[in-house]
This record gives C-alpha cells, structure tokens and sequence, in this order.
C-alpha cells in the first residue's frame, strides 16, 4: 500500500471512526472467519440473484404498467396489431420489442427468479442433510423456510403480471383453489381479485405484492437471515483442528471478500448469459389472456409444477351436504398438502430434537451417512415432491415416451404412496453401507499400493493404519437410534493417500497445524460490548 | 510448512498452509513485503505470470463493456442477434471481473487459513437472572399486575383498535353477501343467441358432424363474463344420451355444454370426436359428451353443465333456458 492511498483510507477512516466508533467493528468484520466449502456458496447463490433481481426488477417498473384497462395494441410486434388486451399485456410486449435491451432485462428477471428459487431449495438441502438446521439454528431455519415460501408466492405475483394466456390460466387456477377452502374461500377470493374472476382488480394488486409487499419481507427477512449467520457464525464439517468451538477457514478480507465479490459476477454472467441467449417465457406467443381459451401442454415456472402435479393426480372427491359444497378434488391437493408439507418442513428441528432428546448445540456438521434416520427421510420427502412435480408435466411425459395420458396419472397416484417409503427403505441402506465400508478402514488401514508375495506364493496388499491426522471423529452418541449394533460408531473421515474415503459433502482438508487464536475471545462482529 | 502471517501490526491468526506438492501455479506470495516463501512460491516470474493473467480478465472485461454498447446503439434492436449479443457481451464482462478477482484471490492472496474462537452460545446465569430482575422491577412500577382497572382497560383499547381493520379489508372487494348469489347467475338468459367468438350467430348446418364451436351469449365475448364460454357440439343422431328431463335439451344433435371446467376453471374443450371426449388440459379432467358429459377420468367431480338449446324463429340457436346450475369450480355456498 502506498503512502498515499494509506493517507486517504486512513482520513476516511478516521472521518467516519469519530463519528461512529468503527473501528473495532470493522476490524472484527474483516478477521472474521469464514470456513471454506463449495456446498456453503448455494445460499449466495440465492443471495446474489436477489440482488440481480432487485436490480433488474426497478428497471422493468420504470416501463411495466399494471393495469387490466383494455387497449388496442399498436406496437412493433406485427402479429398482434389491433388486437385488443389489457395495458399490463400490451407494456411487456413494449418492454420486449420497443425498448432497448427491454427484451433482455425481462429475461435476465426471469432466470434470476428461476435461480432465486432453485438455489433456495438446494441450500435447503444442504443445510438439511448435514444438520446444519440443529440448536442453535432453528431460528434460521425458520426464516428460511419463510422465505422459500415467500420466494414461491413472489414469482408466481410476477409470471401473472403480463396478464397473458399462460399466467392467466395459473391465476384462474389460484382463484379455484381459493374458492375451495370450506366457509371463507369465496370471500376471501372476491376480496382479493375485487370480485368474480378475473375482476378488475388483481393484476394492480399483484403489482404491489411483487414490487412492494414480498421484496420488502424478502429484504428483511433476508437482513436477518444474515445477521443471524453472521453472529452465529457458520457451521463447518469436521476436519483436523475443527471442533464445536471453533472456526477455521478463510478471512473476510481480503481472501473471502475477493473470492465472494468474485463470485457474484459469475452468478450475474451466468444469468445475464441465459438472458441474452435462452428465450423464457414468450409471452407474445401465448396472446393476451381470455377466460375462453387454454393452450395445450402449457407448464407453469418449475417451482408451482408440485402443486399443478397434486392437483391432476386428485381423485374426482367433493363432500356436498348441508347446502354447503367442499371441493375435496382440489382444497387437499391445493391447500391441505402443501400446508403440510411445508409445516414438516417448518417443524423439522424441533420434531428432530424432540425424538432424538438432543438438546446441545452443534457447530460441526453431519456427514449425511452418520445420520441415516433423517438422511432417510429427506430422501423420502424430496420423493414425495419429485412424484408430484414430474406428475406437474404427466402430459409432456406421455406424449414424449407415447404412453397414454390417463397411464401416467395412474402410474403417479401408485408412485406417490410407493416410492417414498421404498427410498427411505434404499438411503438407509446405502447410509450403513457407507458406514461400515468406513469402518472397514478404520480397523484395516489404508490400502497402499505395495503388494508384497509372501513365502507361501499368496499375494497381499500392504495395509497402513490410519493417521490420527487422517482421522475425523465424530462424538458416539450413546443413544442414539441408527448405532450399528457392536461397533463403536463407524464415525470417521478418512482423506488419505491411496484410498480417499471420499463423500460428496466432505471437505476435503489439508494437514494444518493451526495456532491459537491470539485475538480477544470475544471477537464477536454485531454487538459491542 | 506452514509460517506465520506477521503483517500488518495486529496479531493474526493466519498460517499460510502449503498446497498440494506439485501444485506449482500457486505462490502463497504477494509482495516483497510479505512474509517468507514456501517451498510452494516459484518466483517472482510466476507472481509476474499471474499478475499478468489476472490483469487480462479484467481487461476483456472492460472491452465486453465496450462491446455492449456498440451493440446497444448499433444495431437495430429488432435484430436477431440483438438480444444474444448484448447478453454474450453483458457475460463476457461480469465474467472477466468474476474470473479475474477469484483468479486474484486464489494465486496473489496467499492461501491462508485463520482460526476463530466461537463465542457461547448462551448468557451466563448471572446475566440472565440480573435481565429477568431488571424486567420485573420494571413489571412491577408499571402496575400492570395489581391495577385491574388499568389492565382490562388497555387490552380492551388493543382490541377495540382492531375492529376499524374489519371494514377496511372487506371493502377491499364485493360485499361478502353478493358472492354466491353472483356466483350462482347464470350468464345465459332464455332466449340468447349463441354466437361466434366474431359475434356471428349459429345456425343449424354451421357445424359438421363431430364438430365443436365456442359460443357466447348474443356476442358478449368481454373477458370479464369468465364464466359464461359455452360449446356447440354436433353429435350424430341418436348418439346422445341425454338424463332423464332433458330429451328436448338438444336441437337436431346438438348439444350445448358450458366450457368452464367444473375442478379448477380452465376452458375443458378439447374434443375428440370418436370417442366424444372432452379434456380440460390444466389437470387431464375427461369429460364425456355422449353422456351428458359426466367426468370419467382426472379430478373433476361434476359433469359440466347443460344448456338448453332451441331455435329462434330465424332459425338461429338460442339458449331455451338459463344454465340450471351454477357454472365453474366448487364452492362454498353452491350448493
């Protein structure tokens, strides 16, 4: 560092310090340690695409008009001239066609959403297979259940804003599904949409849901997520020198900032590369919405297609009795089901700790195969979810291995009840069986390479103890359900030469010999003390 | 191995650790202030090397910026390649910036690993008990315990103050008591004209055998009538099999179904004309016509209902009598 650049930072810094007394903060936040896993960059993934989206989304606002006013097109995409639609319909079509780069903004949107909520969901499951979720983190948990739910209701708000056949057809179908819900559904929807469907109203709302309501949770909810993390800091794998009382990884600054920022332009590439080069979501191929009309194989954004699937898989089920109708047909696939499912999913640490009686705090990770109980059922639940969403496109199936339509939806209803016990049945399994093949290294060693001949003509290969450096264990829990009956815990990781005992989750760790932090114990980064 | 990062006056915890031998396009090094080399550092041509790579990235990154503005003006924007070359350049330039600061971080930075004690997790019980002590004492000089006057009044104004939020929501839309009966109206009177989605009227000879014609009532085709799309279908004779009572229901073959699927409100016509099924393509409900189109696979529950047809004394088809039965999904008060 020069000596002048170190007398500008050092002016601002002490402009700002004796103003605000940051510079213990700041020098905190630039130490803090993060632990370096490629699994633990999903969530920014998630983090960053909200950002693009926030960039991307005030742009389309400076043009998008929300309005169900009928107008006649008279724009520059020929096909559609004079037709009549709504202005919320006929400004997408001048976003895509009249506006500079429009086109390429509203795709860059949609592949960020698309991303937003995918990378949600695998975090998710990161952070649910390796335990991540444990005391002291149910908080988190929480709040990222919330927004994957919020995640979900901000971009259906945002595909039904075109007000086009496709997002329309979702909408008339969000509408039913309202309507189902026994005593205040047909309230509730009038309420909402200003009346009968598809009523003035909606697409106006919408517009505040999506640009207003659902970002500004989001953004808080999001803050918090955060903060939390920051705080709690994050959890790591095990690996030499790693224990629930530490974190060792990389500093803040510069290494992980650099790496980090780094990372966010990749993510904006790659989204701003599907926006220039992969069409999404033509909404002027669909023409504008009307009630009378449907087009065929038609999908939803990937992250509605569960519900689409749970809907056609219903049995035709509707209770009429007391002058009252409940459509069973569409208020349990609609309303019910997701309700629970996301509820479980909601609930998931607590019910964990309440069966298991674990009540201690974690910081190191789970290896999925230690924990065959709940790797068992995540595999389950995602089963359950996977039969529904591919059952969300049972048309495209059949007509794509030309099998009969109403055989795919048979077939899915047998799959739903049947897959997912059968797979929880298979991940346990494969769990022990990674379990004991680890135990088998820990009690033969290592296979090095040497073959020796012995004098009576037999061939062996020279086996090498594990290292206590190679050796990751984890603490046996006593009572703990999935114990392997006799063994003391088949709990170790082994990163060795010759036979790397590797897992898909495991950091692979090099031999540090790490040193004592020398900074006061509580270098905590958000609350002075 | 491993030395110790000693710059910058504040004690770190760092230790530059050695990458894997033979991983020699790493130097932990970056300046000649930095500490000693590891056996991993080849020099400073290599440091050169990757300065010089770094440096590039973010130099096709600025000329991707570039790029994108050329194409921005230059191009007409009802070009084919408009939108894919501003998204290929956009790419080019986050990726050089992306690429070059890993690159920067990943061979200049030395590779360090720090340590970091976590801090408990909990309060001591000291702190906890001095917090619940300072919260009762407080508790207590409000009163809120002993002055029932006090307490039942505030929590009364609290509830109270929730009621003004009663009118305001139900006022966001149609008065709750209006929902079912509109709802329940059917959006065809006796005596109105199906006609085209034109405005045409429909007369008989309009329709081949096994075709199918989406109708409205005397040419209200606004999307706001969702409920009233109705089908035309031309069956041959004696193919239907009308319910009981309603024998005179149809005029000449045809027959006249409401459009709007009676699950979840998509438009369910698409007719097959030899096994005279009617899919709703949103959730595979089938309907089948010949029989008063009652649902024989998927999850609707209802057959979608009938209207009556007759002939005007133009000849023209006209609904004999209002639908006898609310249209579209379930609800609540249907029924």
């Amino acid at each position: 560092m020069t000596t002048m650049t170190g007398k500008a930072i050092g002016g601002g810094a002490r402009y700002v310090d004796e103003r605000l007394t940051s510079a213990n903060f700041i020098r905190r936040s630039m130490n803090k340690v993060f632990p370096d896993h490629w699994s633990f960059m999903i969530g920014e993934i998630a983090l960053y695409s909200f950002i693009i989206l926030l960039l991307t989304g005030v742009y389309l606002m400076l043009f998008f008009d929300a309005t169900a006013r009928e107008v006649i097109y008279n724009g520059s995409y020929v096909p559609l001239k004079g037709v009549p639609m709504s202005e919320a319909y006929s400004s997408t079509l001048h976003i895509s066609f009249d506006v500079r780069g429009g086109l390429i903004m509203r795709q860059i949107h949609h592949w960020a959403a698309l991303l937003f909520v995918s990378s949600i969901v695998v975090h998710m499951m990161r952070v649910f297979f390796t335990g991540a979720f444990r005391k002291p983190r149910e908080i988190n948990w929480l709040i990222g259940v919330s927004l994957m739910i919020l995640g979900l209701l901000e971009g259906f708000a945002g595909y039904s804003l075109p007000d086009d056949l496709l997002s329309g057809t979702g909408l008339r179908i969000a509408y039913s599904v309202g309507q189902s819900v026994p005593v205040v559904g047909t309230w509730s929807t009038f309420l909402l949409f200003g009346g009968n469907f598809p009523g003035e109203s909606i697409i106006g709302r919408l517009y505040v849901v999506h640009i207003l309501l659902v970002p500004g949770i989001l953004l808080a909810l999001i803050t918090a997520h955060m903060m939390i993390l920051w705080y709690q800091k994050h959890t790591q794998f095990r690996g030499p020198g790693r224990t629930e009382e530490n974190v060792v990884g990389s500093r803040m600054y510069p290494s992980y900032a650099a790496k980090g920022g780094g990372f966010f332009f990749l993510v904006f590439g790659v989204v701003a590369a599907l926006g220039g080069l992969a069409q999404i979501n033509p909404v002027w191929m669909y023409g504008p919405f009307n009630p009378s009309q449907v087009s065929a194989g038609a999908q939803p954004d990937w992250y509605i297609g569960f519900l689409e699937g749970s809907l056609r898989l219903s049995p035709g089920w509707e209770i009429r009795a007391f002058g009252h109708t409940i459509p069973l047909n569409i208020l349990i696939p609609g309303v019910v089901l997701p309700g629970i499912m996301f509820g479980l999913l909601a609930l998931y640490p607590f019910l964990e700790a309440a069966f298991t009686k674990d009540k201690a705090q974690h910081h190191l990770l789970d290896r999925p195969r230690d924990k065959p109980v709940r790797t068992s059922l995540g595999v389950m639940s995602l089963t359950f979810y996977f039969v529904l969403w591919i059952m969300g496109a049972n048309d495209i199936a059949a007509h794509l291995f030309r099998i009969s339509l109403n055989l795919t939806t048979y077939m899915g209803q047998v799959a739903l009840f049947l897959l997912p016990p059968l797979m929880y049945a298979i991940t346990y399994r494969i769990c022990i069986g990674l379990q004991r093949s680890d135990h088998e290294v820990l009690v033969h060693g290592v296979e090095t390479g040497t073959i020796h001949r012995l004098p009576s003509g037999e061939y062996i290969e020279v086996h090498a103890p594990v290292q206590e450096s190679q050796l990751v264990l984890s603490p046996v829990e006593p009572d703990h359900p999935e114990r392997i009956e006799g063994e003391r815990g088949p709990r170790a990781l082994v990163s060795a030469a010759g036979r790397a005992v590797g897992s898909f989750f495991v950091a692979k760790k090099k031999d540090t010999s790490v040193p004592a932090d020398q900074r006061e114990r509580d270098d905590d980064t958000l609350t002075k003390r | 191995m491993s030395t110790h990062d000693s710059a910058g006056g504040e004690s770190l915890t760092g230790n530059t650790s050695a990458s894997a031998p033979g991983d020699t396009g790493r130097p932990a090094k970056r300046t000649s202030a930095k500490s000693p080399t590891g056996p991993e550092d080849v020099g400073p041509r290599a440091d050169k090397r990757s300065e010089r790579l770094v440096a590039t990235c973010f130099g096709v990154s600025s000329l991707a910026a570039i790029a994108f503005l050329v194409v921005f003006w230059a191009l007409p924007k009802t070009d084919v390649a408009y939108t894919p070359l501003l998204g290929v350049c956009l790419a080019v330039s986050l990726f050089g910036v992306g690429v070059g600061a890993i690159l920067w971080a990943k061979k200049i930075m030395p590779d360090e690993e720090a340590v970091q004690e976590r801090h408990p997790m909990y309060s001591t019980p000291e702190d906890a008990a001095k917090t619940a002590a300072v919260f009762a004492e407080g508790t207590e000089k409000t009163g809120f315990a002993r002055r029932r006057l006090l307490r039942y009044s505030f929590l009364g104004a609290m509830g109270t103050l929730a009621l003004p939020i009663v009118p305001i929501i139900s006022d966001l839309g149609v008065h709750p008591r209006g929902n079912a009966r509109q709802l329940k109206t059917s959006p065809w009177k006796q005596g109105d004209r199906l006609t085209t989605e034109e405005g045409a009227p429909v007369r008989i000879g309009d329709l081949e055998y096994g075709g199918i014609l989406t109708v409205f009532p005397n040419g209200n085709t606004s999307p706001s009538n969702s409920l009233a799309p109705t089908v035309l279908i031309r069956l041959r004779a004696g193919e239907n099999q009308p319910r009981p009572g309603r024998e005179t229901w149809e005029v000449d073959g045809h027959v006249a179904y409401s459009a709007i699927c009676t699950h979840a409100g998509c438009p369910a016509k698409l007719y097959e004309q030899q096994t005279h099924h009617m899919l709703c393509p949103c959730h595979q409900s089938t309907f089948l016509v010949t029989e008063h189109c009652r649902p024989i696979f998927g999850p609707a529950a209802r057959p979608l209902p009938q209207l009556p047809l007759a002939l005007d004394n133009e000849g023209f088809f006209v609904a004999g009598a209002a639908y006898q039965e609310p249209l579209g999904p379930s609800f609540w008060e249907r029924s």
